[in-house]
């Protein structure tokens, strides 16, 4: 400790506001990681939500039959057209308000909602994408031997969709984390609220770099997961 | 082989996170429905309490918990009408705010509590920028003097926010020789519209209206100068105030010796304290 005082003692002029930075920075971890999980848990829990839902509104919108593939088609729609920011608010504040059994009391569960239903749009437009993706002439090699439908989605379609799926569904999630930074505004304690508050009660603009930090590895140790998944799965082809 | 390795890092992952979150607040805690027992700040043990993010009442609630007596949950919300829609849903428990928002919304609120230590409202200007300071409290004076600012406070408040305040018995002497504004020809002033009855909009939700609106136009009519108002939100207020962006903060500032320290202040224009509201 004392090696590194001298040490400061010895550097130039604006090392030193820089060192008193840096310690302060590192005195906001605990409560900026603490908040970390709030996000990290909603982004995880809202994909893996999401997928689930995804799958049954791909296979619906895909669907030769209009009563299915319309409602489907109308809830992507509505999820894609309006700002998610709208979406959270309207679960938050504009249902309950409306129809007062939908109050939900938890801001966490609120958020999860909104985000579960708003990913959802968009993964099964990737799933759909990818299920089409594959070439027709190979259904037709399916049905000339004989497969059903199940059997050719199941044997043919779905091994090589799921690969094409990787790379978006890894964006999406990519997304998905950074858009969590909306619910601050309901005063959910995730890492975006919390860089907020210290921001404005320590009146330091500093934090922000932090925060910025602890998203940007997030992002990189999702993405190293994803990379690895791809390369992995994309060995046959 | 590796699919088998990935699905037990996401498990791991996700236990860990799933542990590790439930002593984060994240678990539904349902608001305990014995609000009619808060009647101080002591009594908020264990409840929750809505504020405006960055207000005294935000300070006032950190202050306490610092203490370390009793342990409550706050939340931070951007904007106070947020923190009613919160108390209306049944969400929060409490709200602390400024007396002079809290009288307005006695429909769907009751004040338990009110602070002892007053804390006035002043307009803020820039540090050392004593020219426009002296003719503000000119202005208010002038307001005072000719009836203006009595008028203004019944138009927008149920109780006298101007009671032993200022007693301006001589006609003030407005001398408008310093006078220089940042845009010239202009006053700009900044304001977080979104606080009734201080300062918010319309039906229409462009047309800006409240009682520091009123008084800001007053001062243009004094100055000569024309209005502008510029809409800012409250935690970078007083930033934008220190870059130079407007003239002056007119948007219910309490008077705390921090900011005194850090801010030309006014001498306080209205009275206001802070409250402790719990639904009806």
């Amino acid at each position: 400790m004392e090696a590194l005082l001298s040490l400061a003692g010895r550097l130039p002029e604006w090392a030193g506001p820089l060192l008193e930075n840096l310690k302060r920075m590192i005195g906001w971890m605990p409560s900026l990681l603490k908040a970390t999980q709030t996000t990290l848990l909603l982004s995880v829990l809202s994909v893996l939500t999401a997928l689930v839902l995804a799958v049954f509104l791909a296979l619906g919108k895909i669907s030769k039959r209009k009563i299915i593939s319309k409602p489907c088609a109308a809830y992507v729609f509505f999820f894609r057209g309006t700002p998610l920011l709208m979406q959270l608010f309207f679960i938050y504040y504009t249902l309950p308000m409306l129809i007062p059994a939908l109050n939900i009391k938890s801001r966490f569960v609120a958020a999860w909602i909104a985000f579960a239903l708003n990913v959802a749009a968009y993964l099964a437009e990737i799933i759909r994408a990818a299920i089409q993706s594959i070439d027709k002439g190979q259904l037709e090699a399916a049905k000339a031997l004989g497969m059903t439908q199940w059997q050719t989605m199941r044997l043919i379609v779905i091994p090589q969709a799921y690969r094409r799926m990787i790379p978006p569904i890894c964006n999406e999630f990519v997304m998905v984390l950074k858009d969590t930074s909306l619910v601050s505004i309901i005063a959910l304690t995730d890492l975006t609220y919390q860089t907020k508050m210290i921001a404005s009660n320590k009146a330091s603009a500093m934090v922000y770099i932090p925060a910025m930090f602890i998203y940007l590895v997030i992002t990189a140790v999702f993405t190293f997961i994803f990379n690895k998944l791809e390369k992995k799965l994309s060995v046959y082809e | 082989m590796m699919k088998k390795a990935l699905c037990i890092l996401f498990a791991a992952l996700f236990a860990t996170l799933a542990l590790t979150a439930c002593d984060n607040g994240v678990e539904t805690k349902e608001t305990t429905t014995a609000a009619a027992a808060i009647a101080s700040p002591q009594d908020l043990a264990g409840k929750k309490v809505a504020v405006q993010t960055a207000t005294t009442a935000d300070e006032y609630l950190n202050d306490l918990l610092d203490k370390g007596e009793i342990n409550f949950e706050v939340l931070r919300y951007e904007k106070i009408t947020q923190c009613y829609d919160e108390l209306k849903l049944g969400r929060v428990d409490a709200i602390l705010v400024d007396e002079v928002v809290a009288a307005n919304y006695t429909d769907v609120s009751k004040i338990v509590w009110k602070n002892t230590e007053g804390e006035p409202m002043g307009i803020c200007l820039q540090k050392g920028n004593d020219d426009l300071t002296a003719i503000v409290e000119a202005m208010v004076d002038t307001c005072y003097f000719d009836g203006t600012m009595t008028a203004l406070a019944n138009k927008y408040f149920p109780y006298d926010v101007t009671e032993g305040v200022r007693t301006v018995t001589e006609k003030p002497v407005l001398d408008l020789t310093k006078l220089k504004t940042i845009t010239p020809g202009k006053l700009t002033v900044g304001m977080e519209i979104g606080y009734p009855p201080m300062e918010y909009l319309a039906e229409d939700g462009v047309t800006e209206i409240g009682f520091d609106v009123e008084l800001a136009k007053k001062f243009a009519e004094l100055t000569g100068l024309e209005l502008v108002l510029k809409n800012t939100a409250w935690d970078g207020i007083f930033a934008a105030l220190e870059k130079g962006e407007f003239d002056m903060i007119m948007s219910a500032v309490s008077i705390t010796p921090e900011r005194q320290g850090k801010y030309n202040l006014t001498e306080p224009y209205i009275s206001n304290r802070l409250v402790l509201v719990v639904p009806n």
